[in-house]
């Protein structure tokens, strides 16, 4: 009989044993686990965190809103990317706009998520190092400028808990956000590189703060210049706080991090390997397929030559393939904001002198009058700031139009609209079914 | 060979009692032709006795112990009978059988969902059985090609017609709303990897959607002997969790005892496609252009004047298959032994070999398959109550596919959107974007996987009423894909994207590990009673590590390894799960004719969320077959009937990590960075699928016809919903929650007949069909979920209240008689046909083009909400689907088979290949149909020399056309583009000449057939585009939520090609 128990015991076993062992605990290698973020041995990680996915956000949202302008046109197989082209650009449903929203949104969280968490190792006096703190500073106020900049409204939820949108009247409080958070980071006393970056993102959410203040609730076109002495003492401190004459603080696309480049949302992978879209053609001569560029055409409105900077920022474009980098501030813009603020009070030679440094650095003439001020300075932004998501805003304050935009296309019927919260957004967040 | 697995372990119990004991010998033959029947089961039960026929229909069981015993005498087919003999001490007692047809046989042997060995009569759920042997002369070249249209319920999903592609499987439609709808696969009671594409969505390799192959195709379709089926949670329920799609067991050949028999099967075969794709057409916009086209096409040509080409069929070329399979059973009463190998070689219809390359170029696109398959069985019996069972299976594939489906670089794809206005020298399909048709056939994407499954199973009888049995399986893959574009692979010099070559790779390995141990205690309680108790404990562990990496820009050509190029990337990945469970189950059996059956599992799951343990599924079923009771008397024609009815439960997990709050990697120029990965939730939990079904099993006039039906319901609760939260929130990725519900219903019918059995003429048929109604009746709260992301052309919804999948999508706005939905005029309304003419007389040839502004055509809004694109067009499940055929034996030694497969009713296909051509400016309006809209609306008309007539009535015309028939795409998603989709297909036709058995005998043989057979011959339906079966992702391919719900949309696919097999068979 005892062997006839044997099977059972051995049955009785398993039943037993095997449920309540550990072998239901499985690792997980791939990812790392919430709690592993209080440990202050990540603060670098997590600055690095924040700055790639500012870095894919701004790479993400630049495509559908370069292309509502006449920065890029559409040469492709999707023709989402024509509806932006025709000026349609608050449409929730664009593909590409609704793929790009969920980058910047997620941006914009890690950057306050982990500004706290890093304000938290510092007041634990855990941080040994305030350098990822004024890092993560620099890339929450980017992005706040971005929201700011580009979207008409935006939602600021946080995890499973849904926000209501601030409402098109409030984003200007965006910059306010993003001065802040430069306010701290300079507060850290930074230096070098990052100092100048700080500083000269502050000009710029100084400068956007007026701007917004300009297009809304509708674009004054009548009075369309920026002075904003904020703006100009900020642009001059980061001037000032760095030998090299044409400094940018770029966000940097690198082979070693392919993941930083959303394929489809990708302005240089869809303009220079999938031929998709294509400089616009205010800028360039396109081949004969147009599906290329065959020469930069845009001129100088001195010189008369094919504008040198545009010229090699195409070109740079074009060699870096899906990996071109995202310019964010520069000394160059630095100069256009005192230049502007110069013009708006009348103080044109304030405004050539700084137009002068910039030109240059291009070997160009000197301007001195041989056109409008204004033109000037409208050029000046459209060379300089390139690709940089600035265009339209400058489009609808100037009064101009891009070529593409139909005349049915909201771009020419509201002026000053930009892109909106997009359907992955208003389909999840109850406040705004 | 007709027999059953667990019967075998019975069958092949050798008696140790050394007195008084007789042998039982005779032959079994059909009673209709006088056929002797080869694997005839001969079993005394009483004894766990019994023996197997063999060619010759002779059967011998030794050692039976004097004295008088009941025989039963079993085979697939025929009508079970029940003989007495007496055997006297050391005598040979002769009994000879003559079985009858049958359609209906409620005492075949079933095992899977049982626990263990058991007649279906007993079982209060349906089970579903293929029987290998009866499709041996089908055209059947894989596993995917044995499941297709066998069972009703039971669906293969093709999605495209490419070498080696694979199919998915749904078994009675959808039970989750985001895990995988595929069934659990076992072989011989290990799990099996069920995977399919290039190493998952993780990996960097891809083909584009199409020709993926499916890892139970590694399975040699020669070696199964049959199929078990269970459909639902019901009959499910002992597999608990992951069981609510079904469960799929195949068991595999087993050696008989005797002396070795060979078996060898020879087959060649062409395939091809069908030339059904429509021209490309197109014309010259300016005397320039069409002077370059005057050039290419040998002809004057002028500005406006169409050019009809075709540059798809062009690729085709007839393709050639070869399969050579060899076996060798037999065994002695200690041991048997069951040993096949089979080759398999392919070389597709796709070809393009005599394209004009530049010098020193040709295709390297290819559509091959080399796949070796080898698997060798034992089993031992130590002693009559033990039994060893040994399993190996081993699989090595080479296969070589093509860019395609829905792929820029696809070469179809290009090939379908090439205009002929644009035809250069180098680009000779003229291609009007991202590469020439000769730069894709310069891409390559390759597969090697070896696939191992084996296993090691006990079966201990430590009494007359208890049996243990365990299995313990493995299951490995390893699994190599690689993707390459050489370096100057742009050899036309027209494509940008990565000029210097590009090399991807995904090496997955997956490791499947089974346990199963039960018992189960039969006990005879009195003569009125029986019971059977079973006990067990399963669970798997599947482990799976992917790597993968990309390699872009070779210094050079000759480089094919990553580590040559100047841009490289990893992705590593590692899964593990682990599921553990107990059941228990009691069957209680009264009067041999009522049968219920209790059990439950309980499961955990290493998925589980932190704060949820295990769960429990139960289950309860009935079995009542009148026809065996006392006081049974047939029913005019009914001769046999059975009522059964059962309920149960199983579940699927959450994906191995879906708890975790987690955050993924994602480096900076700066350095290492992480950013948010996975929302997590600590409650998560499994599904939970509640199936119940009733059925009858009618047999006719003797059982001559047999008809089958099942309804079925099924209620998925604390459905895990793929939610996505506010992406402003941080968390992009959708997070699970167990917060919604499916419903579905159905009806299942089955039909088989034997018409005719004479010795030279016999005539069987069959139909089946499969009703299926399902919905999505609770979100809890969750939007709507788009499948295919953001990609508006994907129309495939989950929305509450509809069919999961469902289409939603655009339509024009409805206007009065005389209007259209056009707003030219800019006044915010429809304009009328006089004010579109007045628009259309301002146009020109240089400036009219044809509206695409969703400010110029108007789209409906029904509900008012804003979103033109909600509208209902359509599901991509039919309502009814199943096959009909048949089979016909004539002059004794031929017969033919066929099988139809047919779907239909509420069953739509986005036909998103003819969207793009008849729509889109770049890269379609190449239609024969769309290229004279443009042309004539362009032009207002044209003369006979091709001269604009710029009349606004022939724009009107035009203009209607598009807007009612060829509109689609961005913005206008969904319109004009998913079509109706019912149709019915010749699946498989065979002509089979089996050799007089005098002939046969002479040279020696045991056999000896030639088949003809053909597959896929012909299509009838309703579709309008390329082929309704084909879709944009195939197995494996694509996102979790894509493989479940990206159904019914046909992008760019190769159509399902004909077969034609010739097999010669023969043994001895």
């Amino acid at each position: 009989m005892k062997t006839i128990y044997r099977p059972f015991a051995l049955v009785l076993a398993l039943l037993l044993v095997l449920p309540a062992c550990d072998i239901l605990e499985v690792d997980n290698p791939n990812n790392l686990v919430e709690d592993d973020l209080a440990n202050p041995a990540a603060a670098s990680a997590m600055a690095n965190g924040v700055e790639a996915s500012v870095t894919r956000a701004l790479g993400a949202i630049l495509a559908p809103y370069s292309t509502a302008t006449d920065e890029l046109t559409w040469v492709g197989s999707r023709d989402a990317w024509q509806q932006l082209d025709f000026g349609n650009v608050n449409n929730p449903l664009n593909e590409f706009t609704d793929a790009a929203f969920p980058y910047v949104g997620e941006a914009r969280w890690l950057a306050d998520e982990f500004i706290d968490r890093l304000e938290a190792f510092k007041a634990d006096g855990a941080l040994r190092d305030d350098t990822p703190l004024a890092r993560s500073y620099l890339y929450g106020a980017i992005i706040y400028v971005t929201i700011a900049d580009m979207f008409d409204d935006f939602t600021f939820s946080d995890r499973r808990e849904a926000a209501p949108p601030v409402g098109p009247a409030n984003m200007g409080q965006l910059y306010d956000t993003a001065i802040g958070y430069l306010d701290q980071g300079l507060a850290l006393n930074p230096s070098g590189e990052l100092q100048t970056a700080l500083l000269g993102m502050r000009a710029r959410a100084k400068y956007s703060k007026a701007l917004w203040q300009k297009l809304n609730p509708n674009p004054n076109t009548g009075d369309p210049l920026i002075n904003d002495a904020g703006a100009v003492a900020d642009a001059q401190a980061a001037l000032a706080s760095s030998n090299e004459p044409d400094w940018r603080y770029e966000l940097v696309l690198d082979p070693s991090s392919p993941n930083l480049v959303v394929g489809d949302l990708s302005m240089a992978l869809q303009v220079n390997n999938r031929l998709e879209l294509r400089i616009g053609g205010t800028y360039i001569q396109p081949t004969d397929d147009g599906k290329k560029v065959e020469a930069v055409t845009l001129q100088d409105p001195i010189d008369g030559v094919v504008q040198p900077f545009l010229e090699s920022e195409i070109t740079a474009f074009t060699d870096a393939r899906q990996y071109a980098d995202i310019t964010v501030v520069s000394a160059r813009e630095m100069r256009l904001i005192i230049a502007e603020a110069a013009l708006a009070q009348g103080n044109t030679g304030t405004f050539a002198e700084q137009i002068n440094a910039i030109r240059t650095l291009d070997g160009l003439t000197a301007f001195s009058g041989q056109i409008d001020a204004r033109e000037m300075l409208i050029h000046a932004r459209q060379v300089y700031l390139f690709l940089q998501g600035r265009r339209l805003a400058d489009l609808y304050r100037f009064g101009l139009r891009s070529s593409e935009w139909t005349s049915d296309g909201v771009a020419v019927q509201q002026p000053g609209t930009f892109l909106p919260i997009t359907i992955i957004e208003i389909r999840a967040n109850p406040h705004l079914g | 060979m007709k027999k059953s697995l667990p019967l075998l372990m019975v069958l092949c119990l050798c008696p140790a009692l050394a007195w008084a004991q007789g042998t039982l010998t005779g032959t079994v033959r059909d009673a209709a032709t006088d056929d002797p029947l080869i694997g005839a089961q001969v079993v005394i039960p009483a004894l766990n006795l019994g023996s197997v026929t063999n060619i010759d229909g002779v059967y011998t069981v030794e050692a039976v112990p004097a004295g008088t015993h009941v025989v039963e005498i079993r085979y697939i087919g025929y009508r079970t009978q029940r003989e007495t003999v007496t055997v006297a001490s050391g005598q040979t007692q002769t009994l000879d059988v003559r079985l009858e047809e049958s359609a209906i046989n409620l005492d075949e042997v079933v095992v899977t969902g049982a626990g263990g060995p058991v007649e279906k009569r007993k079982l209060g759920n349906s089970i579903a059985t293929i029987d290998a042997a009866a499709l041996e002369t089908a055209p059947i070249q894989s596993f995917s090609d044995v499941i297709q249209g066998r069972e009703p319920g039971l669906v293969g999903l093709p999605s495209g017609g490419l070498t080696g592609e694979g199919t998915r499987i749904r078994i009675r439609g959808t039970a989750s709303l985001s895990q995988s709808n595929e069934p659990i696969v076992y072989i011989d009671g290990v799990r099996v990897d069920r995977d399919g594409g290039f190493g998952g969505t993780n990996s960097f390799v891809g083909s584009g959607g199409g020709g993926s192959p499916s890892r139970l195709d590694d399975i040699n379709p020669e070696s199964i002997e049959r199929v078990e089926v269970l459909k639902g949670a019901a009959a499910a329920t002992l597999y608990g969790t992951e069981a609510s799609n079904g469960v799929i067991q195949i068991f595999t050949k087993r050696g008989l005892v005797g002396p070795p028999r060979f078996t060898f099967s020879i087959q060649q075969g062409a395939i091809t496609y069908p030339e059904i794709y429509p021209d490309q057409v197109g014309f010259g916009r300016s005397q320039a252009q069409a002077d370059t086209m005057s050039v290419y096409y040998g002809r004057a040509l002028r500005p406006f004047e169409l050019v009809n080409q075709n540059f798809v069929h062009d690729l085709f070329e007839t393709g050639y298959s070869q399969t050579y399979s060899a076996s060798v059973s037999g065994g002695t009463p200690g041991i048997t032994y069951h040993v096949s190998t089979r080759w398999q070689g392919e070389n597709g219809p796709f070809g393009g070999d005599d394209r004009r390359y530049p010098v020193g170029v040709t295709t390297l696109a290819d559509d091959a398959l080399k796949r070796a398959q080898a698997t060798a069985t034992l089993n031992i019996f130590p002693n009559d109550k033990l039994q060893i069972r040994v399993t190996n299976g081993y699989t090595d594939s080479q296969f070589k596919t093509l860019e395609t489906n829905n792929n820029i670089y696809g070469v179809v794809s290009l090939a379908q959107f090439s205009r002929p206005e644009r035809v250069t020298f180098n680009n000779q399909t003229g291609t009007p974007a991202f590469a020439t048709v000769n730069e894709a056939m310069q891409q390559t994407v390759e597969q090697s996987v070896q696939h191992y499954n084996g296993s090691v199973g006990l079966n201990y009888r430590p009494l007359d009423i208890l049996t243990l049995d365990g299995t313990f399986g493995v299951d490995f893959t390893n699994e190599i894909s690689e993707e390459l574009r050489p370096f100057g692979w742009n050899v036309d010099g027209f494509s940008s994207d990565t000029p210097e070559g590009r090399r991807r790779f995904a090496d997955r390995n997956n490791l499947e590990l089974t346990f199963d141990v039960k018992g189960t205690l039969n006990t005879q309680l009195s003569e009125r009673y029986e019971s059977s108790f079973l006990f067990g404990t399963q669970g798997f562990i599947s482990r799976e590590r992917l790597e993968s990496g990309q390699g872009v820009d070779f210094p050079g050509p000759g480089f094919d390894v990553t580590g040559a190029a100047s841009q490289q990337a990893l992705f590593e990945e590692f899964l593990e799960i682990v599921n553990l469970g107990v059941f228990a189950q009691e069957q209680f059996g009264i009067n041999n004719y009522i049968f219920v059956t209790a059990g439950a599992r309980l499961d955990a799951n290493s998925a589980f969320g932190s704060d949820f343990d295990a769960v429990i599924y139960p289950k309860v079923s009935a079995s009542v077959i009148p026809s065996d009771a006392p006081f049974w008397r047939p029913l005019g024609p009914v001769s046999s009937l059975r009522f059964r009815a059962a309920i149960g439960r199983s579940g699927l997990q959450p994906g191995a990590f879906d708890a975790l709050t987690t955050f993924g990697a994602l480096p900076s120029i700066t350095g290492p960075g992480v950013v948010p990965q996975n929302l997590g939730n600590p409650e998560l939990e499994p599904e939970v699928s509640t199936e119940w079904e009733l059925g009858t099993e009618m047999g006719l006039v003797n059982d001559r016809v047999a008809f089958e039906t099942t309804y079925w319901n099924r209620t998925v609760s604390d459905a895990l919903v793929d939610r996505q939260f506010p992406v402003t929130g941080g968390f992009v990725a959708r997070q699970l929650d167990n917060i919604g519900e499916i419903k579905a219903q159905g009806v299942e019918l089955d039909v088989n007949a034997f018409v005719v059995n004479r010795a030279d003429v016999s005539v069987n048929l069959f139909a089946n069909a499969s009703y299926l109604w399902e919905r999505v009746t609770d979100l809890g709260g969750a939007p709507p979920i788009k499948v295919g992301g953001s990609y508006p052309r994907y129309r495939n919804f989950l929305i509450e209240d509809y069919a999961p999948g469902a289409n939603f999508g655009a339509k024009l706005l409805e206007v009065p008689d005389g209007s259209l939905p056009v707003d030219f005029n800019g006044d915010g309304a429809a304009d009328t046909e006089a004010e579109v003419l007045a628009f259309l007389a301002t146009l020109t040839p240089s400036t009219a083009s044809l509206p695409t502004s969703p400010s110029v055509v108007l789209l409906a809004d029904d509900d008012g909400d804003g979103d033109p694109l909600d509208h209902y067009l359509g599901k991509p499940t039919p309502d009814w689907q199943g096959a009909f055929g048949g089979s016909v034996k004539f002059f004794r030694n031929f017969t033919v088979s066929t099988l139809f497969e047919y779907k239909t009713g509420n069953y739509y296909v986005n036909n998103l290949t003819d969207a793009f051509r008849q729509a889109n400016a770049v890269i379609g309006r190449n239609l024969p149909e769309s290229a004279p809209v443009e042309r004539d609306y362009i032009t207002g008309g044209v003369d006979a020399g091709f001269n604009p007539l710029n009349d606004p009535n022939v724009r009107l015309e035009a203009l209607e056309t598009w807007l009612n028939e060829l509109l689609a795409l961005a913005p206008f998603s969904g319109l004009n583009t998913i079509k109706q989709a019912d149709y019915i297909r010749w699946r498989e036709l065979s002509l089979t000449y089996s050799a007089p058995r005098g002939f046969v005998q002479s040279y020696g043989l045991r056999n000896l057939s030639f088949t003809v057979a053909a597959r896929n011959l012909k299509l009838w339906t309703k579709y309008d585009g390329i082929d309704p079966e084909l879709n944009a992702v195939g197995r494996g391919s694509g996102s979790g939520l894509d493989q479940n719900f990206l159904d019914g949309v046909e992008a760019f696919g190769f159509p399902i090609p004909r077969r034609f097999l010739f097999t010669v068979r023969f043994g001895f």
